[in-house]
């Protein structure tokens, strides 16, 4: 097989699922819920691809160790897509966004 | 409707899912009152009306379907499903507030385990309690694990229960068969347009596939998919009532082309509802100051649409974990802690001798109302009115007027008397409302009514009644609803006739905003 293609493959494959030891510690962007406003719906939870959302003290909250906004999963967050209160799932600016390499 | 939910605090063992269930079901007008507006309804046995057998078979003793058997039977919703995945503009899942009530606001959420064991305790305390819906306060189908984990535990433990359940339909076509696996044979599908257009006004968007659309597309998407929906339900004979939210300037009139869109695809119960809308709920409608119909418009588009097909009346949009009978709400009863204390013994036997003897009252009420009928038969005149009842239940005059939380409405004419609505006059947390005298609240809901039948009333309410031009009758107190009111009737076109009276058209009436509450 060739190598070039090979390696042009495990990069694409790398840029859209990074290993999680990767996401965890070079590229911690997150989204938050906002406890205030979150309803308990519980629609989140189901819809993150990463198993990130959980209940705690009677709302949901997302887990950055886990979070990656969907990227390589879906088009948008799916928590921010599914949320009934706008402006609830947001990103949370106290982490670095994740950057895609050039 | 759709339900939101609203969950406060969600502690391992809340109870905050009881309350919603009982409610709803009981609410829902079901014989599917007979055809033409002419005509009495519920005319022959019990309320079957036009409707075939088989179907009135399936209704007769669900109080969400038949306007008759909710006299007599309980429903109970149980909030196990919070989640939705469409958002309309009537709705907000943002507050609960303890005093009010309405669709999509819940004050607990229930495991399934947890409402498996609720609807086991009430149907104990409640042998009138026939029926369990899940109705959100999500919607159902966005939460189907929760869903039907719910009704296989039910099915197991309280096989005589009925199971019922309501959706926006975004996803129904996915899950037809799972409900018909479940032996679930009523489902209510809510659908306020079938032109995507309007849609557009109603829903900003919907989340489908991983996917959120907006705008045209989305209603196009969600109207796609109800009306497939509908089709695969009632294709398996599964029973279909379909419920309509009346928005004055957006949907009001296409509703007529809703109503043949449904009935062509074979719903057997159209409930029309008015919307509810106040500021203070925080809905889109409520800030754009969206009104909500008069009783006049509500009862004209249901009387356009009822030639068509069969219309309910009797719905008091609930809440989705209300318990209970007519408009009484039980769920304060039943919260989870109490629950989970109780020691439940289901006995099969008690509940079939209490629902026979229910029977034995629903025959002797129809035989009345029949003899009364029959006398009204030489009688002609074109005069048709509307009159207020009191009422606990069991299809009597049994209520105080001050005591009374809401009226039944009855259209009388020579055709006889028809149950045409309810109208609330329970006061809650209502902007604007409360420090207001409750007796112009009262008439204001009940100004299109020429007489209010009552168990009994004080003297002070009952001379301002008659200047605001309204009869209040408590000579029939614990009679029959629909035998005394065509006895009143025929009085009356005897006073006509004789000039003693002149007979006025009454004006409109005010729709009580906000849903049914608990007994405070």
């Amino acid at each position: 097989m060739n190598m070039w293609c090979a390696a042009t493959r495990r990069s694409a494959k790398a840029r859209l699922f990074p290993p999680h030891e990767a996401r965890q510690k070079e590229n911690p962007m997150t989204l938050k819920i906002i406890s205030s406003q979150c309803t308990s719906c519980s629609a989140c939870e189901p819809e993150c691809p990463n198993v990130a959302i959980s209940e705690k003290n009677g709302t949901f909250v997302i887990n950055p160790k886990k979070c990656t906004e969907c990227i390589g999963h879906f088009d948008a967050p799916q928590c921010a897509a599914v949320c009934p209160v706008d402006n609830t799932c947001v990103i949370d600016t106290s982490y670095p966004r994740y950057q895609p390499p050039a | 409707m759709e339900q939101i939910t609203q969950p406060q605090d969600a502690k391992p063992a809340d109870p905050a899912a009881l309350d919603a269930v009982l409610q709803q079901v009981a609410e829902h007008k079901g014989c599917g009152t007979s055809g033409g507006s002419g005509k009495a309804s519920c005319g022959s046995a019990a309320g079957q009306g036009d409707l075939p057998t088989e179907i009135w078979e399936k209704v007769k003793n669900h109080p969400c379907y038949s306007e008759e058997a909710h006299h007599h039977y309980a429903r109970m919703h149980v909030a196990v499903a919070p989640a939705c995945n469409i958002q309309c503009n009537y709705c907000n899942r943002k507050y609960d507030c303890a005093n009010e009530s309405r669709p999509g606001v819940v004050s607990e959420k229930l495991t399934p385990e947890q409402a498996a064991k609720k609807v086991l305790a009430v149907a104990s305390t409640i042998p009138q309690m026939t029926v369990l819906g899940i109705a959100g306060p999500g919607d159902p189908l966005a939460n189907p694990e929760k869903t039907f984990k719910t009704f296989e535990l039910i099915a197991k433990t309280a096989p005589d229960i009925k199971l019922c359940l309501s959706t926006n339909g975004l996803t129904l076509p996915d899950h037809v068969d799972t409900i018909a696996g479940f032996n679930v044979d009523h489902v209510t599908i809510t659908i306020n347009m079938v032109d995507p257009e309007i849609g557009a006004k109603i829903y900003p968007w919907v989340f489908w596939k991983h996917k959120r659309y907006t705008g045209v597309e989305a209603a196009r998407l969600l109207t796609d998919r109800q009306l497939q929906g509908l089709e695969m339900l009632t294709a398996r004979g599964i029973l279909c009532k379909v419920n309509s939210v009346m928005i004055p300037g957006i949907n009001d009139k296409h509703l007529v082309e809703v109503n043949k869109a449904v009935k062509s695809r074979g719903a057997f119960l159209h409930n029309i509802m008015p919307l509810i809308s106040s500021p203070e709920h925080g809905t889109v409608f409520g800030l754009t100051g969206q009104r909500g119909p008069t009783a006049q418009e509500l009862k004209a588009l249901q009387d356009s649409c009822e030639g068509e097909m069969n219309m309910m009346r009797h719905c008091r949009q609930c809440r989705a974990d209300a318990v209970g009978l007519l408009g009484e709400d039980r769920s304060a009863e039943f919260t989870t802690d109490k629950i989970m204390a109780m020691e439940v013994n289901y006995d099969l036997d008690s509940r079939k001798a209490y629902q026979a003897q229910v029977e034995e009252e629903r025959v002797a009420k129809v035989a009345a109302k029949q003899e009364e009928l029959a006398s009204l038969a030489g009688e002609a005149s074109d005069i048709k009115l509307l009159v207020a009842v009191a009422t606990k239940g069991s299809g009597l005059i049994n209520e105080h007027f001050g005591h009374a939380k809401e009226f039944q409405v009855y259209e009388l004419s020579t055709a006889g008397a028809k149950f045409v609505g309810h109208r609330r006059v329970d006061l809650y947390c209502q902007g604007g409302y409360g420090e207001e005298d409750s007796l112009e609240t009262i008439i204001r809901a009940i100004n299109d009514c020429h007489a209010v039948f009552v168990a009994k009333i004080g003297g002070c309410p009952k001379s301002d009644l008659l200047k605001a031009g309204i009869e209040p009758v408590d000579q029939f107190a614990h009679e029959f609803i629909e035998k005394s009111a065509i006895a009143w009737f025929k009085s009356y076109l005897d006073k006509v006739r004789s000039g003693e009276i002149e007979h006025v058209v009454r004006g409109d009436a005010e729709i009580r905003q906000g849903a049914l509450i608990s007994a405070a």
